[in-house]
Parts: structure tokens; sequence; C-alpha cells
């Protein structure tokens, strides 16, 4: 059976109709999304990475979208990306002389590269003169871009990003620092620990260079030589003055001998008092200093202590919190009351 | 899995319910804990024999709960004074610490009228006064009859005063009314069963009564379990005493040689 149209069924006819119209709908929706029949104006600029213009990437002006890349091109040449834009006919008067234009990749997804429309400082390049169609709106990263920014033409609004790292900067720099009264605690804390076992460190470096316990040993048993001599001594005295009294001959070496005392407790001594003396004056002097370093460092103690003390009233909290725990709570014995006066004796 | 997630997940919520954020206690009890330290330490010493020492732990518990005015701390601290001395015999001394803790009593909201009493009756047994002593302590039983552990003990204090009065059967009833106390964990004062104890192994040897074999280890292996040398070494003597009596020479022996060991370490 041969297929005849004025024959066929009205509904195949309609069907095959509203198939065409919506295709023909559809067809110019997609048009009229891609801006088809708008009215544009292009221009050019140059990249140096075509890297997310595949999906050819809208251009943005305050948020606005107002245009999109057309198409770009390697310069086999300059290997440069040529690329070429267009910008709706009413945002056409924004692309002014000295405007420029930023990229910015997705922080995610850093295939799409959104382009950015900037305007010059109205101050700096006077009235806005508005670029012919095909003039060349430079990025900002390009020589040109960069010499209207260093010309200060053009001012770079903040990336949020980059504010945050230069606020994390600002954060690590300022706990390193070490006499910032309102920064820094946690380091300075720690460097006070480090100063506090420095001094610690010298101290017991200057007892064992000293040799302090040694030196008093030694005079402690100079001294003991010496007491045990003392009896010796005493008879020598006595024999002296007997020798004295006996011998009146010999009154007048007698007489020198007791008119020069030192040279009396030398020769008594044997010499050894001055030595002793010397020894315990040395090991005085090393002991002072040792009590000075200590008393220097004591507003380190102090605040050693009240950390500590911190630190043990936060562990009470918390061993407050782990007792109130419905869970934990039995795991902890309470304290044992006064257990009253019943004993066995 | 599904019931296992669930009881996770419930497990989790019900954590989270319960708050343990730390409650509020604006009392400072560093004192206070210092003094219950220092009186526990006291007890310690008395019970290990050591009289001078548990003075001197009173005393220490004292000056910090007078730093506190902790009156019942305090009164406590002289009572335990006092039943010292007059173990050591210093009647004199107990009185005066008696006073004291009676003054506390006096102007202080405290429950020491009960230990008051009961200082007061170990005095008066130790001057003769055994009717006095008698009365106190029954006033006491009548006190503490609700008490099982206390009731027990002011009773046994009751035969210690009056030995005629002694019935082995409540004696033995209330052995083991504390052995289960102390089996649940709701003997308060393990002194009590101490007490006990050895005064069951000594007056059935003393009165000549069975059982004293069972009794001998029972107090043994308690005050064993307490780490008390002095009291072991009082067992010990009790048990030369009995075995002897009873020709169990190699028994005897071996209780005298413990006893020995045990009274050389001490020295």
């Amino acid at each position: 059976m041969q297929h005849k149209p004025k024959n066929a069924n009205r509904i195949v006819i309609a069907f095959s109709l509203t198939g065409v119209l919506l295709l023909a709908a559809f067809c110019i929706m997609i048009l009229v999304n891609n801006h088809t029949f708008a009215d544009k104006v292009y221009y050019k600029t140059i990249l140096d990475n075509a890297r997310g213009l595949s999906a050819l990437p809208a251009v943005y002006f305050k948020g606005m979208e107002i245009g999109r890349i057309d198409s770009y091109q390697l310069n086999l040449e300059s290997n440069d990306i040529e690329v070429e834009f267009w910008v709706f006919q009413e945002y056409s008067g924004k692309v002014v002389k000295y405007a420029l234009l930023t990229g910015e990749q997705h922080p995610i997804f850093d295939e799409v590269t959104t382009l950015d429309l900037i305007l010059p400082e109205a101050d700096k390049v006077g009235s806005f003169v508005a670029l012919p169609s095909g003039a060349l709106v430079p990025h900002i990263n390009s020589a040109l871009g960069q010499q209207y920014l260093a010309a200060g033409y053009v001012s770079r609004s903040k990336d949020d990003v980059e504010s945050i790292l230069a606020s994390i900067q600002d954060l690590l720099q300022n706990l390193q620092k070490e006499d910032n009264p309102e920064a820094g605690s946690l380091f300075r804390a720690l460097d006070r620990v480090a100063k506090i076992s420095d001094h610690i460190m010298i101290v017991s470096e200057e007892l064992r260079e000293s040799e302090l316990l040694p030196e008093a040993e030694k005079t402690l048993k100079q001294s003991q030589v010496w007491l045990a001599q003392m009896p010796q001594l005493l008879s020598q005295l006595n024999q002296t003055l007997r020798k004295t009294d006996s011998m009146l001959t010999q009154a007048q070496t007698t007489l020198v001998t007791y008119g020069q005392p030192t040279e009396l407790v030398k020769e008594i001594t044997d010499s050894q008092l001055p030595l002793v003396l010397q020894n315990l004056n040395a090991n005085l002097s090393v002991m002072q200093q040792m009590l000075k370093d200590v008393h220097g460092e004591r507003e380190q103690f102090v605040l050693t202590v009240h950390s500590v003390q911190q630190v043990l009233l936060q562990m009470e909290k918390t061993l407050e919190a782990l007792n109130n725990h419905p869970v934990f709570r039995d795991g902890i014995s309470a304290p044992v009351d006064n257990e009253g006066i019943e004993m066995h004796d | 899995m599904t019931k296992a997630s669930g009881l996770a997940l419930l497990c989790a919520l019900w954590l989270l319910g319960c708050s343990s954020a730390p409650e509020r206690d604006y009392q400072i009890t560093t004192y206070q804990r210092q003094a219950a330290a220092w009186l526990a330490q006291g007890d310690r010493k008395r019970q290990q024999g050591a009289y001078q020492q548990a003075l001197e732990y009173y005393d220490k518990a004292y000056r910090y709960a007078s730093k506190r005015h902790d009156a019942e701390q305090m009164g406590l601290a002289r009572l335990k004074q006092a039943a010292v001395n007059i173990r050591q015999g210093q009647l004199e001394r107990a009185e005066q610490r008696i006073v004291q803790a009676e003054v506390f009593a006096r102007f202080e909201q405290t429950e020491l009228a009960p230990a008051i009493d009961f200082m007061r009756s170990k005095l008066a047994f130790k001057r003769g006064e055994q009717a006095q002593a008698l009365a106190l302590v029954a006033k006491l039983q009548t006190q503490f009859s609700g008490q099982t552990e206390k009731h027990i003990y002011y009773r046994w204090v009751g035969w210690q005063y009056a030995p005629a009065s002694l019935n082995w059967a409540q004696a033995e009833q209330d052995i083991v009314q504390l052995a289960k106390l102390k089996a649940d964990k709701s003997l308060s004062n393990v002194e009590i069963q101490s007490f006990v104890l050895y005064h069951n192994a000594l007056w059935r040897t003393a009165t000549g009564q069975s059982g004293v074999e069972p009794a001998l280890d029972a107090a043994i292996a308690h005050f064993a379990s307490l780490e008390l040398t002095n009291w072991l070494v009082a067992c010990f003597k009790v048990a030369v005493q009995y075995y002897s009596t009873a020709a169990d020479a190699e028994r005897a022996q071996y209780y005298q040689t413990r006893l020995t060991e045990l009274s050389q370490t001490d020295d």
C-alpha cells in the first residue's frame, strides 16, 4: 500500500508537525541563549594560556555578564593565544581605553576561566574614551596590562583567597614575634622555658666548672688538718712559753717573735691559714654569683609557678567534669568521710 | 547490621544528652582535705600502735581543721587524741581533750555528741567507774539501734566493760552479720570488725569456749589482710597461749617462732 500524505491519518501529521515545531523552537531557544541574535561588538585580547577557554567563558563586568569569548587561536610565531570576544552593544561603552581584562581560575575546577573587565581610575585617565570594535583590550598579566597597573591607571581589587593567605601569613609572623605583648604568647612562653633551662644549664655548668664541691671538701680537709694540729701547736706554744720563762737569755728573741703576730700565726699554722682563707673566699664569690643568678631568675620562677597553677586548675576542672559525667562517675572514687570514733584499741 | 547501627546511634545520642559540664562548686576544700588526710594517717598509725606519731598526726589534722574553723573535724581530732591518751594511761590529758571537744559541741552545730559520750565511757571505765561507762554505752546502743555496724560495736564494747553479760549466740550472729556487711562492701569502718574478731578470739581463749581455732584463723587472716603486724603479733600471743594449754605443742611452737620473728623485725 502506497503512502499518501493526504490520506494519512491526521494525527500522524499533527505529530510530525509538532515535532518539527518543537525542533524549531528549541533551535531558536538555543540560538537566543547563545545571544546569536543580539547586537555585539567584537574585541581582541592576548593571553599566554588557553586553559579553560574551550568552554568559551563569559566576560563579566562587576558581576554582570556583558559578553563571551568567541574564538581563540595560537599565534605560531609569538606563541601567544589570540582571543576574540564580544560584548553586547549596550555594554560596549564600557570597553574604554586603559580598561583591562582579568582572568580568574576556578579554585576547584581550574579549567573554567572567567574574564572580568576592569575600568581604569577616572581621576588618573580623565574622561573615558570607548574603544572601537576590533580593538585590543589588554589582559592584566600582559606587558601592557602591567604597564597600566604600574602607572596606576587601573587598581587591582583584592583577591579573597589572597587576602586570607596574607592574614595567615600575618598571624604566623605575629606568633613568631617575641616582644609583641598582644601576640606571640605561645612562642613567648616557649622562649621563656628555653631561657630558664639555659640559665639552669649555665648555673649547673658554673657549679661544675667552679669545682665547688671538691674545693669545699679540700677546705674542710685542710681545716681538719689544722684543727688536728691545734694540740700540737698549743704544746709548742707552751714550750715556747716555758722557754721564755726558763731562758731569760733568749728573752730578746722571744719578744721579737711575739712582736710580730702575723708571723707567729704563719709559723704555727705552717703557712696554711692564708691558703685556707683564700680558698674560702674564692668559693664564697662563686656562691654569691650563683645566688645572684638564681635571684635574677626569680620572676621567671614566679611565672612558671603561676602557669603550673593554671594548668592544675584546668586539670581539676577536667576531673570535675569527668566526675560529673554519668558514665565515668562510678570509676572515680569519692573522698572518704570521717569514719567516726569507733575504733579498735 | 541495622540493629547495631541503631544501637550505636542511640548510644551516641545518650552520651550527647548527658551533660558533663562541670557543676559549679564555690567551696574550697584544701584544708578540709588536708585535715581528713591527716586524720586518716593518724588512724593508720594508731592501728599500727605508733601512738606518739598518731598523736602528732591528729594534731596536724586539728591545725588544718582549725584554719577552716571546721568544728566537727577539730572535735574529732581531739577525741581521737583522747582515745590514744586513754590507751596510754594519760587520763588527765584525755579529760582535757574531751572537754575541748565538748566546747565545740556546745557552741557549734556538730554531731560530736555520740563520740563524746563514747570517749567519756572509755575514760570512766579506765577510772574504774564501771556503772557510768556501761550506762553511756547502753545509751549509744539505743541511739544507734538503726545502724547495725555501730550497734554491734557498742554491744561488744559493753561486753568488754562487763564480761559477765557476754552472750555467745549473739556474738556469733554479730560476726556473721559483720562478715556479710563486708562482703557487700557496705561496712564503713573496718576497725569495728577488727575489734570484734580480735576480742572473739581473745575471750574464747580466756573463757575456755569452743571454736577458738576458727576464731583465731579468722582474726589472723583479717589482720594479715590489713597488714597490721602489731595485731598479728597479739593474735600469735593468744594462739601460743591457746595451743600450749590445748597440748598442741607443735602448733604452739610454730606460732611462737612467728611471734619471735615478728617481734625481732619490729625492733
